[in-house]
């Protein structure tokens, strides 16, 4: 891979006063006005709706008062962070600029920064976060699962906690790679020094906490019990907790889009000179294929969601057949995007894989542009296959057959991306490092995952399996088993270049084992549990599956204690050990392991000049002399 | 084997800009590129946001649930939108001659950009209008819901395009404004305007022609 001459540029900050740095646009005032913003949506709600102004009662139905205030709590939250400054100078002419707030230390974690390395680590640890409330309700509900009756929260909480923890999860995981590891690499990778709108990337991370922590206020509201599909016409029935997760939802959408809009055109505008398409990273075509669905569906998913914001507040008939709506159109909306959504979270795991496995096995990465087709196969047809999540409910039966090949054959484009997995992994002479542990952890899971997806895209056997658990394994084997473990690679891969630490390798590997064991021991049964009857979405089931419910929840315990085994470890490893890594501990030829660490401002001093692709492994390094910076592509 | 690296307090693992550094120039074009490829993909996010709308329309309509997809009464205003769908068409001409007139170099390119922001404003302001007079309200069945929202979303995209306009015509007012402003300083600030103007110009086409999409299946289908 070709390396760039990008020196230490190591210039001394100007520190401003604490007082200038306590007062002004940060988070500090960003909650403030949030929750002022908060409260004058509340009152303005209730003056709309004609209720007295009653801002204390959170248990007061009106959706106007709660819709209003989350959107004025962002707004103001938004304003607070200072992303109303530049767009009030730009509305009076003043010039434009890609810098804002890179200048000062720690508090440009926790504000606005348009320095794309920031917004990465920005996103690592807000994901995280949520992450671990949506992983905690996660074991909330297995406590439940512990008995075949209702014990431990009744039948209302249980699907409330059912919702959030699909809700959280996939609405935080859209982002949870292409958030902290595609806005930190994808500019390195291409060679650039910035992503193209730095502004819209901080903007998506900031949109997203709000989304997060609207959420997780549901639980004031009497959460929602719809699930992560929300669907009509239980969406309208639900109590006000449902707005929380319509609003939640809308800001992810909106911050799925911008994000795939600004990858996109970064990636298309802004690879330096000899950065072709045949030498791109594969990581970075996952981002790209990834952004093309972000682009596309989340706006669908945000449309939908206003309609049943507004059947909700001023009584439209979207979805009610009592005003001439229909509950089914949701579903149609709802899986147009739905779907797309599946490959939002798988494709940029396929990316991490195909990235990381030749670093490890030091062979070139097979079939590269089988690779490239298959994402791009994936990405196309993913758009055509959102009616086999309605088998069941009432799609006409002429249509079946069609939603039923259009699944089978998508798997024809993600089996390229196995096959090249495997090609890679063929007859190579491995280090199994922690990166590389999850990865063939991947292999095993995702192969788990798409074999199951055969019976459930298959309309007669769907039939039987739908809404039950044997559809919810299916559906964690493949997103959990499939982007869970890549995002672990990818983090024990990337974090010493993001931080320049090391974590403990003792403890990865326990976290490594004790999460694939407790994981396979915890969805594994579920395919029985569900062939068997057992729905989900349902606290109570037949006591003769009394004794497997109860190794899952064990079993779930103890990847829960997996987890904590991570955290610990990155507690330790990054506030305490403080080991500083390698420059280049995996012996990577890609180009972000070729510059300094820490990454200089800017990244490079000069734009790099690419002469071959990543991958050559077992080829001399040829070392190319950077050229001054000219033209894109 | 590599060398180690260097360890850093937390705060410094990715090193602080200097104030008031800019990022080293890029060449010229790659804003430009940017905010092309930026504007197209935003009028794709845009198309798919909108089919969600025509979608419901023709789906709503076709299943007529107990016949309540448009009560007999239900009549839009045909006079104000063909106003309001005129003065759209009309701005986005005007913008995309004044987009080709900063493309030419002439001066003159500021008037007919104005013109559009105005028109644009005007077709906002006559939907406002179109509401009050409207025999029907969003809850008056299955096509009014339509109508309303997707009206109503369609006038919020044309407020953020409008918006988009004005910083531009706003930044060549301030260069000509400045003081020490000569023809040089004029013609630099143009060329920093240029791709900015050139990505709204072809937004607000697009979503002029969304526009017709909107008059055509609600008025007139």
């Amino acid at each position: 891979m070709t390396t760039t001459t990008a020196g230490a540029y190591t210039p001394q900050p100007a520190r401003r006063p604490m007082w200038r740095r306590v007062v002004g646009f940060n988070l500090l005032l960003a909650v403030v006005l949030g929750v002022g913003g908060y409260y004058l949506g509340w009152f303005i709600g209730h003056q709309i709706s004609g209720k007295s102004f009653e801002f204390q009662s959170a248990t007061d139905e009106n959706d106007v008062a709660l819709l209003l205030a989350y959107l004025f709590g962002v707004v103001g939250f938004l304003i607070g962070l200072g992303f109303a400054n530049y767009p009030v100078s730009r509305m009076l002419g003043r010039p434009a600029s890609l810098r804002e707030k890179e200048e000062e230390g720690i508090g440009r974690y926790f504000g606005l920064c348009t320095d794309h390395k920031v917004v990465g680590i920005q996103y690592l640890i807000g994901i995280g976060v949520f992450f671990f409330v949506g992983g905690v309700n996660a074991m909330l509900i297995r406590t439940e699962l512990l008995h075949s009756t209702p014990q431990f929260v009744g039948p209302n909480q249980y699907i409330s906690l059912v919702g959030m923890h699909g809700t959280m999860m996939m609405g935080m995981m859209t982002s949870g790679i292409l958030g902290p590891f595609a806005n930190y690499f994808v500019p390195i990778l291409i060679g650039a020094r910035r992503m193209a709108f730095p502004r819209i990337e901080a903007l998506t991370f900031w949109l997203l906490m709000a989304a997060g922590f609207i959420l997780t206020s549901t639980i004031f509201f009497g959460g929602f019990p719809t699930g992560w599909t929300g669907y009509e016409p239980l969406n309208d029935q639900a109590v006000m907790g449902m707005d929380s997760y319509i609003i939640f939802f809308a800001l992810v959408g909106i911050s799925m889009c911008l994000l795939g809009l600004n990858m996109m055109a970064t990636i298309l505008t802004m690879r330096a000179p000899g950065l072709t398409w045949s030498r791109l990273p594969i990581f970075v075509w996952s981002v790209l294929a990834t952004s093309v669905l972000m682009v596309l569906a989340a706006p669908m998913l945000v449309a939908t969601l206003t309609m049943a914001a507004l059947d909700r507040t001023i009584n439209t008939s979207f979805f009610l057949p009592g005003g001439g709506g229909s509950s089914y159109l949701f579903e149609n909306l709802f899986w147009f995007f739905g779907h797309p959504e599946v490959y939002i979270l798988a494709l940029p795991g396929f990316g991490i894989i195909l990235e990381l496995l030749p670093v490890f096995t030091r062979k070139p990465l097979w079939g590269y542009r089988l690779a490239v087709s298959g994402m791009l196969g994936v990405t196309l047809l993913s758009f055509f296959v959102w009616q086999h999540h309605l088998f069941v409910s009432g799609i006409n039966a002429d249509l079946r057959p069609f939603y039923m090949l259009s699944t089978e054959i998508i798997s024809i484009p993600t089996g390229f991306i196995f096959l090249c997995a495997m090609g890679t992994l063929w007859k190579a002479r491995s280090s199994f490092s922690v990166p590389m542990l999850f990865c063939l952890a991947w292999v095993f899971n995702f192969l788990i995952g798409g074999l199951s997806g055969v019976f459930v895209s298959d309309a007669p056997s769907d039939t039987s399996t739908h809404g039950s658990f044997f559809t919810m394994a299916h559906f964690h084997y493949t997103i959990m088993g499939g982007l869970i473990f890549t995002f672990f690679a990818a983090i024990y891969y990337w974090v010493p270049k993001m931080t320049g630490l090391r974590f403990n390798e003792r403890l990865a590997k326990i976290h490594f084992w004790l999460m694939f064991i407790a994981f396979n021991s915890t969805f594994m049964p579920l395919f029985v549990i569900g062939m068997k009857g057992q729905p989900r979405r349902v606290s109570e089931y037949a006591s003769n599956l009394h004794a497997l419910n109860v190794w899952v929840s064990v079993s779930a315990f103890v990847l829960g204690f997996s987890m904590l085994i991570f955290i610990a470890n990155t507690v330790y490893s990054m506030i305490f050990a403080r080991i500083a890594s390698e420059q280049n501990p995996w012996r990577s030829k890609s180009i972000e392991w070729q510059i300094p660490h820490p990454v200089p401002v800017n990244n490079f001093e000069q734009i790099p000049v690419f002469e071959s692709d990543p991958y050559d492994y077992g080829v001399p390094l040829r070392v190319a002399g950077a050229q001054p910076a000219s033209a894109g592509t | 084997m590599a060398s180690r690296g260097e360890e850093l307090p937390l705060g410094r693992m990715v090193p602080p800009v200097p104030a008031g550094a800019e990022i080293p120039p890029e060449p010229p074009d790659v804003g430009a590129r940017a905010l092309t490829v930026a504007s197209r993909l935003l009028a794709g996010a845009t198309t798919f946001f909108f089919l969600a709308f025509i979608f419901a329309y023709f789906y709503l309509r076709s299943i007529n649930e107990e016949h309540l997809w448009r009560k007999g009464h239900l009549d839009p205003n045909q006079a104000l939108g063909a106003a309001m769908i005129a003065c759209i068409i009309l701005s986005a001409a005007l913008t995309i001659f004044a987009g080709r007139g900063m493309k030419a170099g002439s001066r003159a390119w500021l008037t007919p950009a104005i013109g559009g922001v105005v028109l644009g404003l005007v077709a906002v302001a006559l939907q406002c209008i179109e509401y009050t007079k409207q025999n029907f309200g969003p809850t008056d069945g299955a096509y009014a819901s339509v109508f309303c929202a997707w009206t109503a979303l369609y006038l919020i995209a044309v407020l953020g395009t409008i918006y988009w306009l004005e910083t531009q015509v706003a930044s060549e007012v301030r260069a000509r404004r400045k003081p020490a402003s000569t023809e040089g300083d004029i013609r630099q600030a143009d060329l920093l305007i240029a791709p900015g103007l050139d990505a709204a110009v072809f937004y607000w086409s697009f979503l002029a022609a969304i526009g017709v999409v909107t008059y055509v299946v609600l008025y007139l289908v």
